[in-house]
């Protein structure tokens, strides 16, 4: 089991009501990590044909075989109803507001569903830190075999490396909980300056006559507005950070 | 072929089955509207949609809004409709009074109504004929070119031009609504429709050159793809991806799929970004597709002259995630383990793949075109 897996495991468990089904797999695994997709393991390169010993990631991904999935018959026909013509005169009969209750109660109901997942993944994240914590303390010795498979408790090398392992595997986990949490508030911000009138739709009256260069370019502007500058930061040490809004860093 | 994919009101793949995801709107094996208009297109659904309809409503007479409304005016009516209910428990069979069916299959009892209209502009919603015809005939969406959204696609260079519009589910949200509702009777696995402010929606129009003159030409809407916006995992850069049936066989799945990937270029966290996971088996089938063309250019132009690499490598040159180029290369048949455990990629059998399948891997062929993003 990858540590990916490992990991997503423990929150799969965990996201199960089923209590009883949470036990000793939720544990990080480091000893069957796939090398090639998370140590970045080099993959040798040779102009041999050969289907022996194939490698197998997934098992299963043969599209070939015709199924009743992906052979699906639409049976499409074409009407040539003549559309009556358009008139100030003519109500709507599918007017928005006919929609409205329904679609309110709905919304409403699927919102209450997205928060209990939410409220899952907070708890988890609790989890989560409680372990970090856990880990950080002088005693962390006692609880890493409940947080991480151990191969022999009584090997210290061993506790070391996965105690390292899963501290770092944690910060991850929760790093990226945190990225989520900015992204949650800076798209609630969004909406509500939206639902309060703060901002509005803007309308490009020209966006199907200027050309494409211009519309690119206010894209380009809007984007940098947006997201902020890429920043060029000279390091005394005779090396350059550049820290791009969407890009990963480099060092030059 | 409509790519199917799931959209998610919570993490896929972390132990819910089908069933569970399913379990707000009711698991439908089969179909329960057999046939869909759409503009003056009618066709079969694929898949079955609760959606449409109200849970109190244990008869499906009539969609969920005429329900909802009917309930507000008269409260009785909800009692005399859980009246209708079987003491089985089973759903009946209902041919509504404004679908008449002249096939004896609507005996099957998956089905709840024999056809349902929606508009091609704005994707609104009847049962009634009548209505779609008024409505079509005002719909404020109907015009030569689409306004809704925000333009990030313009192709008019060619025969066949396209738009995308970016349309944004809490600015537009009946609209966005509407689009998922309908897009479900073509994927077999879709659990948000109403909560959609989380969710950014890609519309593909093109002009469709079946339109006699009699019709005015307009862009119409040929599918769509969904991006939510709060994916846990940030490198989701589709959620779902759906070409309407009378507009399939156009490649219009692999233009979105390649528009999906340059949008995930300019997207903070989205360096290495791919669809999200499970994939639908048509989705599948799609991507497996398109990451198979795309490596084999890239395979071809990078790896030729290297005695090693690493799937980074890989990922930095085409934008992909490691999982999904392991997972292509697999597919592929690239990749064999020796004695040692050590993984060779052998370029013998890429040369085979090509060949098997028409790829020309020193001629990227591309269905966007990079001059007309608007991201």
């Amino acid at each position: 089991m990858t540590v990916q897996d490992s990991a997503e495991s423990k929150r799969k468990l965990r996201s199960n009501d089923d209590s009883s089904r949470i036990a000793n797999t939720a544990l990080f695994n480091f000893d069957n990590i796939n090398q090639i997709l998370y140590r970045d393991k080099s993959i040798t390169v040779t102009t041999e044909l050969s289907f022996t010993n194939p490698y197998v990631y997934n098992g299963n991904i043969d599209i070939n075989k015709k199924n009743s999935t992906t052979s699906k018959v639409s049976n499409v026909q074409v009407t040539h109803d003549l559309i009556p013509r358009r008139s100030s005169k003519l109500n709507d009969p599918l007017d928005p507001s006919i929609y409205d209750i329904f679609h309110k109660k709905m919304k409403r109901d699927e919102r209450i569903m997205a928060n209990e997942d939410r409220s899952r993944i907070l708890s988890e994240v609790d989890n989560l830190q409680s372990q970090l914590q856990l880990l950080h303390q002088y005693d962390w010795i006692r609880y890493l075999p409940s947080i991480c498979y151990i191969n022999n408790p009584q090997d210290y090398d061993e506790l070391e490396q996965k105690l390292a392992l899963t501290i770092t595997e944690l910060d991850k986990l929760i790093r990226k909980h945190d990225n989520w949490r900015r992204r949650n508030d800076a798209l609630n911000n969004e909406i509500k300056e939206f639902d309060t009138g703060l901002r509005h739709v803007v309308i490009e009256h020209d966006e199907y006559t200027a050309d494409i260069a211009t519309l690119r370019e206010r894209r380009r502007v809007e984007r940098r507005k947006r997201l902020g500058p890429t920043i060029r930061l000279k390091l005394h040490n005779g090396y350059t950070l550049i820290i791009d809004p969407i890009h990963p860093p480099t060092v030059l | 072929m409509s790519d199917g994919k799931s959209t998610k009101s919570r993490p896929k793949g972390k132990g819910r089955s089908k069933k569970e995801v399913n379990t707000f709107y009711g698991l439908l094996d089969k179909p329960n509207i057999r046939r869909v208009t759409l503009g003056k297109y009618t066709c079969d659904t694929w898949y079955g949609n609760a959606a449409y309809f109200n849970s109190n409503d244990w008869s499906h007479s009539m969609l969920g809004y005429e329900y909802s409304n009917k309930i507000a005016l008269d409260p009785s009516v909800k009692r005399k409709s859980s009246k209708s209910f079987s003491s089985t428990g089973d759903t009946t069979t209902t041919t509504n009074n404004n679908n008449d069916s002249n096939d004896n299959e609507t005996k099957d009892n998956s089905l709840w109504i024999d056809q349902l209209y929606v508009c091609e502009f704005c994707f609104a919603y009847t049962m009634n004929n009548n209505e779609f015809q008024k409505h079509r005939a005002c719909c404020t969406y109907r015009v030569y070119q689409p306004t809704v959204g925000r333009l990030v696609y313009r192709d008019d260079t060619s025969s066949s031009p396209y738009i995308i519009r970016e349309v944004r589910g809490f600015q537009h949200s009946l609209f966005a609504q509407n689009l998922c509702l309908f897009g479900k009777l073509f994927l077999d696995d879709k659990s948000v429709y109403y909560n959609i402010d989380y969710f950014n929606f890609y519309i593909i129009y093109g002009i469709d050159n079946t339109d006699d003159a009699q019709d005015e030409l307009f862009f119409k809407p040929m599918g769509f793809f969904s991006k939510e916006l709060l994916a846990y995992d940030n490198d989701n850069n589709l959620a779902c991806i759906c070409i309407f049936p009378p507009f399939q066989r156009r490649h219009l799945g692999s233009l979105l799929i390649e528009f999906s990937y340059e949008l995930a270029k300019l997207t903070p966290g989205q360096y290495y970004s791919g669809p999200e996971f499970p994939l639908s088996p048509f989705g599948k089938v799609s991507y497996l597709n398109y990451w198979s063309k795309k490596l084999a250019t890239v395979i071809y132009a990078h790896l030729n002259d290297k005695d090693t690499f690493t799937l980074k490598d890989l990922a930095t040159w085409t934008g992909f995630r490691k999982e999904d180029i392991l997972l292509t290369l697999e597919y592929m048949k690239l990749l064999q383990t020796d004695n040692h455990g050590n993984v060779q990629l052998l370029l013998g059998n890429f040369q085979l793949f090509c060949k098997e399948h028409n790829i020309d891997p020193i001629q990227e062929k591309s269905m966007i075109k990079e001059d007309c993003l608007l991201i």
